[in-house]
């Protein structure tokens, strides 16, 4: 193996090792001594973030084309692996509370970390299908973690058995694509359906030629429309299902509500932030590189997909008096205002969905955080009602979730305002006026339900004494970077906005 | 770059932040440090007033700092006060060191907290109204909204949740809409910032369609009728105005409401020229309705705060008809109003508030003969109350007369109908007084403590001003002139016009 094609795959690499020398390291360490895996994990991500380095010229294409190494994946390595840092560090408290094996929990966060890497890198549906099925794997048995409760193995079950049939359906898709186009690389698929030979039919030809039976011009010029349109159509139906069902849009959202309200809460933050990111990195290699719009009029599907999923989100998160629960119906409609992003189909609209995932990220992850340290033991505290009088029995937690829900809100310097108000540009920018306006009402809508939080917080007398532990250094590092991260990225959002439009137009290059 | 305005609009902010750092054990401190920000500020924001350069060509936006905040989408920190936001910004200073000190007893849990927020809510207010650049506006405009429903949700009165949380969904429904607009200007001009949108559209490099026009406006005005509030969008109002705290009460009245009205005349009549005509008779429409509705609704409220709430309704919708008549004349006085109504309502809001901290209610009937026992606090109410009414001599008159000269001229039946509308305010406001402050007092309000040396001052501030607009005009107006004159030269004046100029051979003072 060449070494530029291990450079490709080498956050991948350091990252399976550092899993599998976590799990040898929790078989061989006592019990209380679990901090060592943290340890452990923490460097195998730091080395996989340095290890970005030897990439950062965009790389040729490795292993016959099939990992592309570019600005588009370095992106949402960091996104991944930073989003990984943060797990790491607010679950290490929350693992001893629920007496959970430290160990196994971080190598199989680092294996789905992993998986969710190849996903952004590949250039190839099979290796993206292979990407995505290391991370759910790993996310059907973190669901499953706390397996002494019900409510967790049930999350897992659910998640496993509708994950697989959504899989079956991508998998499905992919092969029926190989079947209309006899490729299944993304740049290829797109060549051809910009006029290029099919491969087998090129092959064909070619050897057509050398017997000299055909002559080569008219079939050439027949090859761009020789794709059996039909099949393309339920190839390309079948890979949106199965993507939509990854980013919980409606309406594949249905098991989304019970697997983030049953699965441990750092899982749900997980699932929540990293694992979306992931899947909308393969719909975007997908959508965006490989299916022209002009041919195959996806971004209506999009459009649709959008809205409902804002609709469903944010109508169903009204109701909602479990805060996981209610979280997970506002990621359902997350999902939705970055689908409005990605309607636009133009590089623009690439990059606000990819600005939205970190502020996103950000956000979402930390009010999980206050969520997860509030919850006590078992997750017992997990009601908005448990939260009354917040505000003054630890303004500090309190701040910080208000900023977060002020940020999932989107008012502006904070990151979630910015991240609307990029997709609804672009959106608006693409000529899509009446889904904006249905994107800021849902806004308008959500503000309800973020505000209720609000006022339990700050405005209801505690109605019983619910126990708040102090947070320990490292949870309140993760909460100052998440807190500080969304102000900053709502007052200064160059950095990441810029490397989120390079990325979008070396992607958009690729088209 | 001016070195002034940047003070004013971020020293509040510094002030909030450090609030945040003193212990909350202090309690006393913090008041002190907040009133200290407050007045420092109030102090370099006079400068503004005196040094504001006035004439035929100054129209410009004054103290302007201009510098690009964000790229692509290019947003600029722009900012700069011409005559039209000159006094809003020093009414926001002067109104939150009012709201300071009216606190000062009476908000004893979370201390810090209401301080913060307040002084938050300064620089928000400020920035809405020294902002150029349209996506600063917007992010000022919403910035606003935050503390309010704090200062309302924590410190407001029994119904205080609902009323939080019902001012804070009509405004983000609206300004979300607006939101939408500014988005659709930046691709349609390549810029956020409103003065080289109106430079591109004078140079004739860019104009908006008749049917642009009216959706960009429509989405604007959503914004900005909910503010004001436009009947029949006004519902918010009485329940946050009686929820709300003293100070709350105030800086809503005082300030908070104005920005519907200043963004009304700042950006839906000289960007949407075409639409705001064509709109403006069912606008002019509501605001009559808005403003015989308020007063009739005014005259039967049992609840002292809510007269004082739906009296606004009927104060703003003079406002919207000054400033839809598009006479200069009337404009002027719908400026000038918000300015009046800022100080005299803010003055009754206090006045309540002082009576509130006495009478622990709020109901008239709880109430009478109080002058007996306190003559100060009932003198002071008179004059405020006068003022009110539009007392000449006193700084509603003025601006009452001016919108009413100006509107006269486009439509004798608009004029004639908002005309009505200053005899039921002097019937429900003189008919409030003599119920509350005159005949017999009862058993219960024979110990009613007068006011306080540092009520006296809060309020002598208020009535000084009253009586300084009422007959200093000249001095405001003066520096109005330039400004309101390039608007509506933007938004099309109408054909007759009033020269609002001194004779030759004159000269005010």
């Amino acid at each position: 193996m060449p070494t530029r094609e291990l450079i490709s795959v080498l956050p991948e690499a350091i990252l399976t090792l550092a899993a599998t020398a976590v799990m040898l390291l929790a078989a061989f360490l006592r019990a209380r001594r679990e901090a060592w895996c943290a340890g452990v994990a923490l460097f195998g991500l730091a080395a996989a973030m340095i290890s970005l380095l030897w990439q950062t010229p965009p790389q040729p294409p490795a292993f016959n084309d099939m990992i592309r190494v570019d600005p588009f994946s370095m992106f949402f390595h960091l996104l991944f692996l930073g989003t990984a840092v943060l797990i790491v560090l607010s679950s290490a408290s929350y693992l001893r509370r629920e007496r959970l094996p430290a160990g196994e929990f971080y190598a199989l966060l680092l294996f789905a970390t992993a998986g969710m890497g190849l996903m952004a890198a590949s250039n190839d549906l099979v290796l993206g299908f292979i990407g995505l099925e290391i991370s759910s794997l790993s996310s059907y048995v973190l669901a499953g973690f706390r397996r002494h409760v019900a409510t967790s193995s049930e999350s897992a079950l659910k998640y496993f058995l509708l994950g697989s049939f959504a899989t079956a359906f991508l998998l499905y898709g992919i092969a029926l694509m190989y079947g209309a186009m006899g490729t299944t690389r993304i740049t290829t698929i797109q060549a051809i359906l910009r006029g290029g030979l099919n491969p087998i039919t090129a092959q064909n030809l070619a050897g057509e030629a050398l017997a000299g039976s055909a002559v080569l011009e008219p079939v050439a010029a027949q090859a761009g429309r020789s794709v059996p349109a039909a099949l393309l159509a339920l190839s390309i139906g079948l890979i949106f299902v199965g993507l939509a069902f990854k980013i919980s849009a409606a309406p594949f959202q249905v098991w989304t509500p019970d697997v983030y309200q049953g699965a441990p809460t750092p899982v749900t933050a997980f699932l929540s932030t990293g694992a979306k990111a992931a899947a909308f990195a393969l719909f975007l290699r997908i959508f965006f590189v490989a299916l022209d719009s002009a041919l195959y009029p996806w971004p209506a599907l999009i459009w649709a997909c959008g809205v409902l999923s804002m609709f469903v989100g944010n109508l169903a998160a009204l109701w909602q008096s479990n805060l996981k629960r209610l979280l997970a119906y506002s990621s359902i409609a997350h999902a939705g205002y970055m689908l409005v992003a990605f309607t636009a189909n133009s590089a623009d609209g690439v990059a606000a969905v990819m600005f939205y995932l970190v502020a996103y990220t950000l956000m979402n992850l930390g009010a999980f955080v206050v969520v997860t340290h509030l919850g006590n033991q078992g997750e017992r505290y997990v009601e908005v009602t448990d939260y009354a009088a917040l505000g003054y029995r630890s303004p500090l937690l309190a701040g910080c979730l208000s900023i977060f829900l002020l940020s999932l809100i989107g008012i502006p310097l904070t990151a979630g305002f910015l991240g609307k108000f990029y997709a609804f540009r672009a959106a608006v920018q693409a000529d899509l006026i009446g889904l904006v306006v249905l994107a800021v009402l849902n806004s308008a809508i959500a503000s309800y339900y973020y505000l209720r939080i609000l006022v339990t917080m700050y405005m209801s007398p505690a109605e019983r004494e619910v126990p708040i532990e102090p947070a320990s250094a490292a949870l309140r590092w993760v909460l100052g970077l998440c807190a500080a991260g969304t102000l900053l990225l709502g007052f200064w959002p160059r950095p990441v906005l810029a490397f989120a439009i390079s990325a979008a137009q070396w992607l958009q290059g690729t088209r | 770059m001016s070195a002034l305005l940047n003070a004013v609009l971020f020293l509040p902010a510094a002030g909030a932040v450090l609030i945040l750092l003193i212990p909350r054990r202090r309690p006393e401190t913090i008041r002190a440090a907040a009133l200290a920000f407050s007045a420092v500020t109030l102090v370099l924001s006079l400068p503004l007033a005196f040094a504001y350069e006035y004439g035929a060509e100054a129209s410009t936006m004054q103290f302007a700092t201009d510098v690009l905040w964000m790229e692509s989408p290019a947003i600029r920190y722009h900012i700069g006060v011409d005559g039209i936001s000159l006094f809003l910004v020093l009414l926001t200073t002067l109104l939150t060191v009012l709201s300071v000190l009216i606190s000062w007893r009476s908000v004893r849990e979370h201390v810090k907290e209401f301080f913060f927020f307040l002084l938050l809510l300064e620089t928000g207010t400020i920035g809405v109204f020294a902002a150029v650049d349209l996506f600063l506006f917007y992010v000022f405009w919403e910035i606003t909204l935050v503390p309010m429903y704090f200062l309302i949700g924590i410190w407001g009165y029994e119904r205080r949740v609902y009323a939080a949380v019902k001012f804070f969904l009509f405004t983000v429904v609206g300004s979300l809409l607006m939101l939408v607009a500014i988005i659709w200007l930046y691709t349609a001009f390549g810029t956020f910032d409103s003065e080289r949108i109106f430079a591109m559209m004078a140079a004739g490099e860019r104009t908006l369609t008749f049917l642009e026009q009216f959706w960009l406006f429509l989405a604007f005005f959503a914004a900005f009728a909910i503010k004001v509030p436009l009947f029949p969008f006004h519902t918010w109002l009485p329940d946050a105005h009686v929820e709300a705290p003293t100070a709350g009460s105030v800086m809503l009245a005082g300030v908070l409401l104005k920005m519907g009205a200043y963004g009304l005349l700042r950006f839906c009549l000289p960007m949407f020229p075409d639409a705001a005509h064509a709109l403006a008779t069912p606008i002019i429409v509501l605001s009559l309705i808005g403003i015989i509705y308020g007063s009739l609704v005014a005259m039967v409220q049992p609840d002292l705060k809510k007269l004082i709430a739906y009296s606004s309704v009927a104060h703003l919708g003079f406002v919207v008809l000054g400033i839809f008549s598009f006479q200069q004349t009337a404009v002027e006085g719908a400026v000038y109003q918000m300015l009046n109504h800022g100080i005299s309502t803010g003055a009754l809001f206090l006045l309540v508030g002082m009576i509130y901290d006495r009478l622990h209610s709020r109901q008239i009937r709880d109430m009478g003969g109080l002058a007996t026992p306190a003559p100060v606090l009932a003198t002071l109410f008179l004059i405020t109350t006068l003022s009110s009414i539009g007392l000449p001599l006193l700084n509603n008159f003025v601006g009452e007369f001016l919108i009413l000269l100006g509107v006269l001229q486009e439509r004798v039946l608009y004029a004639a109908l908002a005309a009505t509308a200053v005899v039921l305010s002097a019937a429900y406001m003189l008919w409030m007084y003599q119920r509350v402050f005159l005949g017999e007092v009862s058993d219960r309000n024979k110990v009613f403590p007068d006011l306080n040396r540092r009520e006296r001052g809060i309020l002598l501030a208020a009535v000084a001003l009253m009586i300084i607009m009422g007959i200093r005009s000249p001095f405001f107006l003066r520096r109005m002139d330039a400004s309101t004159a390039e608007l509506l030269g933007r938004a099309g004046l109408r054909e007759t016009r009033v020269e609002l100029v001194v004779p030759p051979g004159e000269t005010v003072p």
